[in-house]
């Protein structure tokens, strides 16, 4: 008896045994198309550009491909070198826009998704329209906004005010204010409606209790808006913000084509000063190498930047306290209501 | 609609101050709405301006009366010489390679999402740390070598037919952007709310995993499936630095209409041709306004459940 429900068991166990094996296998072998595709897609590049930097790589003749040590490194910092120097000089008019577009864009996509959330008439369409553009495409932006800033002969705008400047000429540092408002209109407007979109959904999730609770402590809008609804974002402001972050040092597409025929060559980003090396041709290919330390360089600089700035929004939660007191409060509330009224 | 005025009831003061404020958002978003379409309306107007309107009244949005013309859209549906002009091409270009780039997408990470927390194997663990690992990573340190890699590839294979450049430009278009971690954790940030018991009981009916995923859980994915969707179409569709870096130095024929737009007519080279640039752009804008507005809802729905936590 004993031994034939041991046996019993022991099938079980087998069973139980080859259908976790089974599971395994499948499991692996569903994963192997995603794995084999990330890794000779998107891991291989980005090893092979740890490789390449320590290398004179030259693709048309590969025999002429050498260890080349920090060589690389030294010309990149190197500034006599006219392509090094154009490289660094990128990064100025990039760091401007950076720090214009990034409060700018954030408070413009709170703003919209805060009022959005008090759900007045036809917010949903309102909504819809907002995160429209957020779909177009760089190019699209790019006729569209040339046109509308355009010379006196074709632009909207000169043509409304009978006025003539010329919104999109000026080179980096010297006159090209305008062009850097309407660079980072065009930012604005393609890039609000995503940030938007998640604000409010954010917004939805906060407690009403914790607003009513703030009241009742006599908080006015601003204070909720301080001690609620901020705490309350934290998380996804950071998140949001570190996509800015990394977007605008990519910025590349924007100033492409934004442009006016004298300008075509001038480079307001290191992704451009990357891209346009690249495309170059045959004499530029030789310098791989160099291009990858470069790109290195804009990859540490935007991890960097997105470390600091995790760590300074970690660091400021005196905001959860007030978050974590009074969704307590608020509890103890519930409770005592449920106690005296029971259930429905 | 509880506190709607047509009650003659005296309002409280917290339902006045509700109806002011709503009073206040409801102008703030019309204004901010107007603002937002209004280079897409200007678009469609333009597009359809004569060119003698075009040179008289860059003034206006719309055209004026009598000079509405569909001639800068000739390009789409006008044959020259049984050959095809170069923007129906462009525009099948986008179709196919953003349509392959969808299904694939999804497909991929819903089988990932699926595998990652339904199924019991070993290193799931890591596999999951190297993911959100990988998040974090700057992509931008991959873009030369990728190329070198493409390059290389190209050599080895020996393509220099036009055919043959199409098929692998567009293959190395499509297939790298299928496994993009941040829709994978987006769909397995889902999966992970679905509560074990239905799986469960469905295992113990007898249900093959095959059966749980197309039953059950694809069905329950609608609304992330539809944000994956509109996240890829719109990525895919308006791609311009991985394709142009690809079709630098390649013919007009190999290109989405996203890179002709900007190497055709975007910034400097609108000269003269702003009526078709315009009519161009309001033609690549067509597909993506269908997604968005059969998305649209459930978009907005999924972002708010599942994009947020990230």
């Amino acid at each position: 008896m004993k031994y034939f429900e041991n046996s019993v068991r022991d099938e079980n166990l087998i069973a139980r045994r080859r259908q976790r094996a089974k599971e395994q296998v499948s499991a692996y072998a569903l994963l192997s198309p995603f794995i084999i595709v990330f890794v000779l897609f998107s891991l291989l590049p980005f090893v092979m550009g740890f490789v390449y930097l320590f290398m004179k790589y030259d693709p048309y003749n590969l025999e002429a491909t050498q260890f080349y040590g920090l060589k690389n490194f030294e010309t990149l910092f190197n500034t006599e070198n006219s392509m090094s120097k154009e490289f660094w000089e990128s990064f100025g008019p990039v760091t401007v826009y950076a720090l214009c577009t990034f409060p700018i864009g954030t408070i413009v996509a709170f703003v919209l998704a805060y009022f959005v959330n008090m759900c007045p008439p036809g917010y949903k369409f309102f909504r819809a329209c907002i995160y429209l553009p957020s779909l177009v495409s760089i190019s699209i932006a790019g006729i569209v906004f040339c046109n509308i800033f355009g010379p006196s002969g074709s632009g909207l705008l000169n043509s409304w005010f009978g006025t003539n400047i010329d919104w999109l000429g000026g080179k980096p540092f010297q006159d090209d204010f305008l062009r850097w408002v309407i660079i980072l209109i065009v930012c604005v407007w393609l890039g609000t409606g995503g940030n938007f979109v998640i604000y409010a959904g954010v917004l939805k999730d906060i407690p009403k209790s914790l607003y009513e609770a703030c009241e009742m402590d006599g908080g006015g809008r601003w204070r909720k808006i301080l001690h609620v609804t901020l705490p309350g974002m934290k998380s996804t402001l950071s998140l949001t913000m570190f996509g800015v972050i990394v977007g605008m040092l990519s910025l590349y597409g924007q100033p492409y084509v934004l442009n006016t025929i004298e300008n075509e060559n001038i480079l307001v980003g290191p992704m451009m000063w990357i891209q346009k090396y690249l495309t170059a041709g045959l004499e530029y290919a030789k310098l791989t190498g160099y291009i990858c330390a470069a790109a290195l360089v804009l990859g540490i600089i935007s991890a960097v930047l997105g470390l600091i700035q995790r760590i300074a929004m970690a660091d400021r939660n005196h905001g959860d306290k007030y978050c974590a007191a009074y969704a307590k409060y608020s509890d103890l509330k519930a409770q005592s209501v449920k106690y005296k009224g029971g259930t429905k | 609609m509880m506190n709607g005025p047509k009650t003659k009831k005296r309002l409280t003061k917290s339902q006045l101050t509700a109806r002011r404020e709503k009073t206040v958002a409801f102008i703030v978003l019309a204004i901010a709405a107007l603002l937002f379409v209004f280079p897409l309306i200007y678009m469609l107007g333009t597009s359809f301006k004569s060119d003698f309107d075009l040179q008289m009244h860059p003034d206006k949005i719309f055209p004026s009366p009598g000079q509405w013309t569909l001639k800068h859209y000739n390009g789409f549906f006008i044959t020259h010489s049984g050959e095809l002009d170069n923007m129906p091409k462009w525009m099948l270009n986008s179709i196919w390679s953003t349509a392959a780039a969808v299904g694939l997408t999804l497909l991929t990470d819903l089988i990932v999402a699926y595998v990652v927390v339904f199924l019991r194997w070993k290193g799931k663990k890591v596999f999951m740390k190297a993911l959100f690992a990988w998040m974090a990573a700057p992509a931008v340190i991959g873009t030369a070598p990728g190329l070198m890699i493409y390059q290389t590839v190209r050599n080895a294979l020996g393509v220099s037919s036009q055919a043959g450049t199409y098929a692998l430009v567009y293959f190395w278009m499509i297939v790298p952007g299928i496994t993009g971690v941040f829709n994978v954790i987006l769909m397995r940030n889902f999966f992970k709310t679905i509560p074990v018991d239905i799986i469960e009981s469905a295992k113990s009916d007898g249900a093959s995993h095959f059966t749980i995923f197309r039953k059950i859980v694809c069905p329950l994915a609608k609304s992330t499936m539809m944000v994956i969707v509109l996240f890829t179409f719109s990525a895919s569709w308006n791609n311009l630095q991985g394709p142009q870096l690809l079709m630098a130095g390649e013919g007009q024929y190999i290109q989405t209409i996203t890179v002709a737009l900007a190497e055709s007519y975007g910034g400097s080279s609108a000269w003269g041709a702003q009526g078709v640039s315009m009519a161009t752009a309001v033609f690549s804008m067509i597909p993506v306004l269908i997604i968005f507005i059969f998305t649209q809802n459930k978009m907005i729905e999924g972002l708010a459940a599942t994009g947020v936590k990230g």
